[in-house]
């Protein structure tokens, strides 16, 4: 009798014992991270030759290169990744959402053919088309400009697309009683479809965040100027070929993890439902 | 209530609109160029831009300073889109050539003294006779060492002397005592472990040639006997002998280990002098020059940052005022001050001789005048380095020599073909 439940507790254990095993390693590297940044200079490398309690403990601690992180341009490049990604999320749901409804519920010709290349969108390398749409968005004088770093980043093919498979999930007879009743296409979509969407908002969301939470080489291309300075720019001028302020570096990118961490912690359990049902559809 | 927010927004309209309207006028006054700057510390930038703008009243700056990881691929798409945005960029003398070949630098040739330059920096600037980078600045590494750790393994250290220059075998040598990995203790590092720039002087100085004449043919060259010879010998130093650390590839990572006294003996770049001493203000800096092969001549890598201006700006003649002050001596004695890189006027050698005094001013002196070698002049360097750099990671951990070099020079071979034509 008492042979089955201490199996199953023996089982659980080595379960758990793997995950936490897991789970360090992947953290790991990033604690090592967030801690040297509170370590003075001398110590940041000091102790990490041979691995022991000295790696991951720091025997001084020093707000130092938080201090000078936070003195320099790095309020201004948080403000400014925010605004740009907040804005690239507000604008991102409207417009994918509204494409992904109509890819859902209407008919029309070449709707397969666009669709596809909706698709196609997302798996095209970024490098390619980077220098056309430099092009682009100087012809449009938009560059150094907020704009620059939003507009290209609002349509996203990925996200029309978990739109369209969430949309196209809801019975065409809801739909059909709406349209009975007297609501328009755009009243149906923000009335009843969008309330419905939550997750896949959410996923929408954070995708889009995180994106632009991440943009790097684009900011530096279309608007590398001081005032529209974002948080991986930030980071990176910690460093050049000959000399790097790692205390600094490493404050810059906790702050950007850290900020990061926020909205993904809060929307993660979305984030994983929604990929998963897309996938199954 | 109702009527005063209206009121203050139509003064807000009132006054958007002056400011938008007077936006244009202002342009007009003064002409302003467009500078891709690299992202070095704003104190060693502003100082220089302050200086021309001080000079010309009329003309505006506008400055982006890129971080060095993405300076390259910025410019790519920058100068790809053919636009005459921007007027002024900060280049990598190595690529002086690639830039040339497609229409991305203007001809400096009439424009600038080549006499007032120091050889090797005119050098660095010219592609098929022109001169087509404004040189701003050398580079030239020599080998620091660590006193205390050599006194306490009773070793005598190198001359500060050209003529007495170690070589490697002896370097390797005297490694050997310093190093100890199980305790991360070790005799040697290059500050760049994986990048042609510090490394190709070693297949130079066995007779090595790092390309064909006409820049176009890496097959030969680059897997042919002097190479292959060098490269072995750079692979025992992390695998048999053990006396430098592997994979420390970021040019950081070696100084600071050299600096907090794990590694005893460091090829690096002469900036360097300046980071370890203050940041590693104990540590006892000893300074020789660059070794060269028992068998072989001295060699030193050189080329550094150069100033290009783009034939497309709408701005040639502000463009070239700028290129005027960045060349002249005051401003090239302010910028040593602000980044003492090897000067490349003549001038800066002569009437700041004081400065140079030292035994590494000295040595650097004597390699730029005698042993420095720039890299190759092809239009394909970006190509030909990003190859060999992956090669040359591969050999110090491990991989076989001979094989790499040879698929490294047939893929070089490969992307140059398209600069035949």
């Amino acid at each position: 009798m008492s042979g089955a439940p201490t199996r199953r507790v023996v089982l659980a254990l080595l379960r758990y014992s793997a995950l936490v095993l897991v789970a360090t390693l992947l953290l790991l590297p990033i604690y090592w991270l967030v801690v040297a940044s509170f370590r003075p200079a001398a110590d940041i490398f000091a102790t990490s030759s041979s691995f022991g309690l000295a790696t991951l403990l720091p025997e001084r601690l020093t707000l130092e290169h938080w201090r000078e992180a936070w003195s320099g341009e790095l309020p201004h490049a948080v403000a400014n990744s925010l605004f740009v990604a907040l804005s690239t999320v507000a604008l991102g749901v409207t417009v994918n959402s509204l494409a992904g409804f109509a890819f859902a519920v209407f008919e029309f010709p070449f709707k397969r053919l666009l669709f596809a290349i909706v698709l196609a969108t997302f798996m095209m390398p970024f490098e390619s088309i980077v220098i056309p749409l430099y092009v682009l968005i100087r012809g449009m004088g938009l560059t150094d400009t907020f704009a620059a770093l939003i507009l290209p980043e609002v349509a996203s093919g990925l996200v029309v697309f978990l739109f369209r498979q969430f949309f196209a999930a809801v019975p065409k007879e809801l739909y059909e009683a709406a349209r009975v009743d007297g609501a328009s296409w755009l009243q149906i979509w923000w009335k009843l479809t969008l309330p419905l969407s939550g997750p896949t908002i959410a996923t929408a969301s954070l995708m889009l965040f995180v994106h632009q939470w991440d943009a790097f080489f684009w900011p530096l291309v279309a608007a590398p100027g001081p005032e529209r300075v974002v948080i991986q720019v930030a980071v990176a001028r910690n460093v050049t070929l000959e000399v790097a302020n790692w205390g600094g570096l490493f404050a810059a990118a906790s702050t950007a993890i850290l900020v990061a961490l926020v909205p993904f912690l809060l929307l993660q359990r979305f984030y994983l439902r929604t990929v998963a049902a897309a996938s199954e559809r | 209530m109702t009527r005063l927010s209206r009121r203050a927004g139509l003064a807000g309209a009132a006054a958007t609109t002056a400011l938008l309207a007077t936006r244009p006028l202002r342009a007009q006054a003064k002409t302003t160029l467009k500078v891709i700057w690299m992202g070095w510390p704003e104190g060693q930038v502003k100082p220089l831009m302050d200086s021309f703008r001080a000079a010309r009243p009329d003309v505006d700056l506008q400055v982006e300073t890129i971080p060095f990881v993405q300076i390259f691929q910025t410019l790519e798409v920058r100068l790809g889109a053919r636009t005459p945005d921007p007027d002024i960029f900060i280049c990598d003398s190595p690529l002086t050539a690639s830039y040339a070949a497609r229409g991305h630098l203007l001809d400096l040739t009439p424009h600038l003294d080549a006499s007032r330059f120091t050889k090797s920096a005119i050098e660095a600037a010219s592609w098929q006779g022109k001169i087509y980078s404004a040189p701003f600045g050398s580079s030239c590494p020599v080998l620091f060492y660590n006193k205390k750790l050599l006194r306490e393994a009773g070793i005598e250290p190198p001359p500060a002397d050209v003529e007495r220059r170690w070589t490697w075998e002896r370097l390797v040598e005297a490694a050997k005592k310093l190093s100890d990995p199980a305790k991360n203790q070790w005799g040697f590092s290059f500050e760049q472990q994986e990048r042609p720039y510090m490394l190709l002087p070693l297949a130079q100085s066995l007779g090595g040639v790092a390309l064909s004449a006409d820049g176009l043919r890496a097959t030969g060259y680059v897997d042919g006997p002097a190479f292959l010879e060098a490269y072995t010998f750079m692979q025992k130093l992390y695998t048999e002998w053990k006396v430098s650390p592997q994979g420390l590839f970021d040019p950081n990572l070696p100084v600071e280990q050299f600096g907090n006294g794990k590694i005893a003996f460091l090829v690096a770049g002469t900036f360097n002098e300046a980071t370890i001493k203050n940041k590693y203000p104990d540590i006892e800096l000893g300074v020789a020059p660059y070794p060269r092969f028992e068998k072989g001549k001295a060699v030193t890598p050189t080329g550094a940052w150069h100033i290009g201006v783009n034939p497309r700006t709408r701005h040639q003649k502000e463009a070239l005022a700028l290129i005027d002050h960045f060349m002249s001596h005051d401003l090239q004695v302010l910028w040593f001050e602000l980044r003492p890189y090897p000067p490349v006027l003549k001038s800066v050698w002569e009437k700041e001789a004081r400065r140079f005094e030292t035994d590494m001013w000295k040595i650097v002196r004597y390699e730029l005048e005698h042993t420095a070698v720039p890299r190759p002049a092809t239009p394909g360097f970006r190509e030909y380095e990003d190859i060999l750099r992956t090669a040359l990671r591969d050999i110090t951990t491990g991989a076989d020599v001979k094989a790499t070099l040879s698929a490294a020079a047939q893929k070089i071979d490969r992307e140059l073909e398209k600069y035949k034509a």
